[in-house]
């Protein structure tokens, strides 16, 4: 029975990545195009980080702190197990939609639990081989490993997932417990992840002022040995230290087992007890008659700030941006001054670097991809209703463009401010910025048109998973990865020919696509689903 | 008012409707009755502008859904099987967002929503998220927005499903009311007592073939519907053809 129930799991943890389409040759080319594309994403990651576990592991043996190498590989990896698993911890423990269909039937709630957990481990144990693994290959080649030493680091690589996947389950629960005592449910879950997202980061970039600080360009690793836990297991797998491990074993396993035997223990009571909520009065209709366009990307905006999936997934660079803007200006401005100065670029490449940052933080902006796939089973009612799709697809790009501007163009304020750039080069600036939402925002459009997502029980599928999402975000990154690798060629010539690149192009697909989208897309739209 | 002419439909090799004909008058009550997958969704898709189909045409009031389908959506209202609407939306927001696609005036869209949320005891809920609704309530909301713009024809797969025995009865009233005032509506059912009390006409498909159709009186005869339908059902789909030529 566990068997089956893990199974079925499993299958549709797969069948979630697939893509959907009309025809079988449509759906067969875009899943096998979003394979080619994870299998890329993986094997880049796996690349970047067997790269900096190289420079380090070479870094580390100089001075002594081997340890080092892995007490970083941890930290990273438990964060990214931690975000990369704590929206499927939460729906799939908290609002997994089948719990009723399940309970229903002869099979022990405890085996529900545990295939769950299972399942989500295994996301967890993913998440951290993407990490663990280069670098451990790389420490054993460039500085070897000790036998002890060896069997610790698979005792680590075993044991995080475990402590990383409770953490999520406490972070999961204590969002989903306040979360439905409350009106505002998307607000409140964006704000606690928020906090708990930016309160990891503070403590990670902490951890990463004592590592790197150094004004001489040398790197002081002891301050990793504050970091305890994380301490202990890069200690226990470089070292083969014994009482490390211990240590490590114990502030692992005990909050573990302790989390897992709760959630165990209340798992019915969790899922099947139903929050009061105060009931909203209905006094009277005090909404006035509005046109058909503006309606439609009111309600676009409001299914974007509805679903906290949807904001952290498809909005969380308009804030990243921000919140990076904010951060640079304040604290690292007068760094990158002094670096710029002693490189002799300041002039020249500041307005440029200020724009790049900019255009590649907004390009993880994907508010119109997952448009179209999240119409999902509600589809009809926009083609049965007498709306043009012309419409329909331009209050959807609106959207974009309504949320991705303001926060971005602001970022781009404080940056040109924070870097006394000139008025001329600062409208520059804002006009790459422009340009980037509105590629990000017709190239998602255009891509969810095209590889629609419909077939999700869960909205986290449409707007996470799927062609379209992961075409719209890294064909976005390499498009001005492309774009900034032209612009630092062209900007020593002249500054004004740098900042045109990174917004000419973008301009003119953006065009091309638009024409596409008033023509042939109309068709596309309409053809969806038929 | 709905006028299906020689209507084909296939799903790769499967033809789900086939050559299939009908005329719904203004004033008419038409009820479409059929086995599970019979072809009844795809037609009535088909008439919405939902689905393509590959042969045929169809007519709403006068204008073709494949010629004009904005001109057609504007006569009619659907009513889908399953009402799935936005979750992300309060009742009230949803009548209002269909009450601005259909250009309907502030005064009227309130005197509406007033009526028919009194009518079907949904007025206290409509400040609350769609996603908290039952079946029923939100087939309810379904019916509210499609009767929001006072439709020429109602189309409606399965419209009594979840709701009521007070909410089926007010919906067979108002039913009744719209063909009186010179509307028209076509609807699917498993219920055939319903078809046989409240509809002046009838049509039954089998395998996406049209078996019979026409006046209730005529087809059923002195039999019940049920009878007649089970009978049909059982022979095959060339003897009800000679049935409906005769």
């Amino acid at each position: 029975m566990l068997k089956t129930l893990i199974k079925s799991r499993i299958s549709a943890l797969f069948a979630s990545m697939t893509q959907g389409g009309k025809s079988k040759n449509k759906k067969r080319v875009a899943t096998s195009l979003l394979i080619v594309l994870f299998v890329v994403l993986i094997a880049y990651f796996l690349f970047a980080m067997g790269a900096m576990a190289y420079g380090l592991c070479y870094m580390a043996n100089e001075t002594g702190d081997t340890y080092a190498v892995f007490t970083l590989a941890v930290i990273i990896s438990s964060a990214l197990c931690l975000f990369g698993s704590i929206f499927a911890t939460k729906t799939q423990l908290f609002e997994s939609t089948d719990n009723e269909l399940l309970l229903s039937m002869p099979i022990p709630p405890k085996y529900i639990f545990i295939s769950r957990m299972l399942v989500l481990l295994l996301v967890n144990y993913l998440l951290e081989a993407i990490v663990m693994l280069p670098c451990m290959l790389m420490y054993g080649i460039v500085i070897g490993y000790e036998p002890l030493g060896f069997v610790c680091s698979l005792a680590v690589f075993l044991l995080l997932p475990f402590l990383t996947l409770a953490i999520s389950c406490i972070i999961a629960w204590i969002v989903s417990e306040i979360a439905s005592r409350l009106r505002n449910k998307t607000f409140v879950t964006v704000f606690l992840f928020l906090v708990f997202f930016l309160g990891y980061m503070y403590m990670c970039g902490s951890i990463g002022v004592y590592a790197g600080s150094e004004e001489n360009a040398t790197l002081d690793l002891s301050g990793l040995k504050n970091t305890a836990l994380f301490y202990w297991a890069g200690d226990a797998m470089a070292n083969g230290s014994l009482i490390s491990l211990l240590l490590f074993v114990l502030c692992a396993s005990v909050p573990s087992f302790l989390v897992f035997f709760i959630l165990d223990k209340r798992f019915i009571s969790i899922i099947t007890t139903k929050k009061a909520k105060a009931k909203i009065e209905y006094k009277g209709n005090t909404e006035k008659a509005g046109g058909v366009y503006s309606s439609l990307l009111k309600k676009e905006i409001r299914r974007f700030f509805s679903s906290s999936a949807y904001i952290m997934n498809a909005g969380l660079g308009n804030v990243l941006c921000l919140v990076m803007a904010i951060a640079i200006s304040v604290s690292s401005r007068e760094l990158l001054l002094e670096l710029s100065g002693e490189y002799g670029m300041l002039e020249a490449f500041i307005p440029f670097g200020v724009s790049c940052v900019c255009v590649f933080m907004g390009s993880m902006n994907l508010v119109s991809t997952p448009s179209i796939s999240l119409e999902g089973k509600s589809l009809w009612i926009l083609q049965s209703c007498p709306i043009s799709p012309r419409d329909i697809l331009m209050a959807k790009l609106s959207c974009h463009m309504v949320i991705c501007t303001p926060l971005s163009v602001i970022s781009a304020v404080i940056l040109c401010v924070a870097f006394k750039i000139s008025i001329v080069y600062s409208l520059f600036v804002v006009l790459a910025v422009l340009g980037s939402v509105a590629f990000t925002g017709y190239w998602g459009l255009f891509l969810g048109l095209k590889f629609p997502k419909f077939d999700w029980q869960n909205e986290n599928v449409a707007v996470k998973q799927g062609f379209a999402v992961f075409g719209s975000m890294l064909g976005s990154m390499l498009f001005f990865m492309i774009l900034m690798g032209i612009g630092v060629l062209l900007t020593p010539i002249s500054i004004i020919l740098g900042l045109m690149v990174l917004i000419v192009p973008p301009v003119i697909i953006s065009v091309i696509i638009h024409s596409y989208l008033v023509n042939g897309g109309i068709v596309a739209f309409e053809n969806l689903k038929k | 008012m709905l006028k299906i002419l020689n209507l084909t439909k296939t799903y790769g090799d499967k033809r789900a409707v086939d050559n299939l004909s009908l005329h719904i008058k203004a004033g008419e009550m038409y009820a479409f009755i059929g086995h599970n997958g019979a072809g009844k969704t795809t037609t009535i898709k088909s008439c919405t502008g939902l689905l393509n189909f590959d042969n045929g045409e169809i007519y709403i009031d006068g204008v073709s859904i494949k010629d004009d389908p904005i001109e057609c959506k504007r006569k009619l209202a659907y009513i889908p099987d399953n009402p799935d609407l936005y979750e992300f939306m309060s009742g009230i927001k949803y009548l209002n967002f269909i009450a601005d696609i259909y250009g309907i005036s502030t005064q009227e869209r309130n005197e509406k929503i007033s009526k028919y949320a009194d009518m079907f005891g949904l007025t206290s809920d409509l400040a609350q998220n769609i996603s908290s609704y039952s079946h029923g309530m939100k087939q309810k909301l379904a019916i509210i927005s499609a009767l929001i713009h006072s439709p020429k024809l109602l189309i409606m797969d399965e419209p009594f499903v979840g709701l009521d025995p007070r909410a089926a009865f007010l919906l067979k009233e108002e039913m009744r009311r719209i063909c009186d005032d010179g509307g028209a509506i076509f609807f699917s059912t498993h219920v055939l007592d319903v078809a046989e009390k409240i509809c002046d006409n009838i049509a039954i498909i089998k395998d996406g073939r049209l078996v019979i159709s026409g006046k209730m009186s005529h087809v059923k005869g002195d039999s019940s519907l049920e009878s007649v339908f089970l009978e049909l059902e059982d022979k095959d789909s060339a003897f009800g053809k000679e049935w409906d030529n005769a």
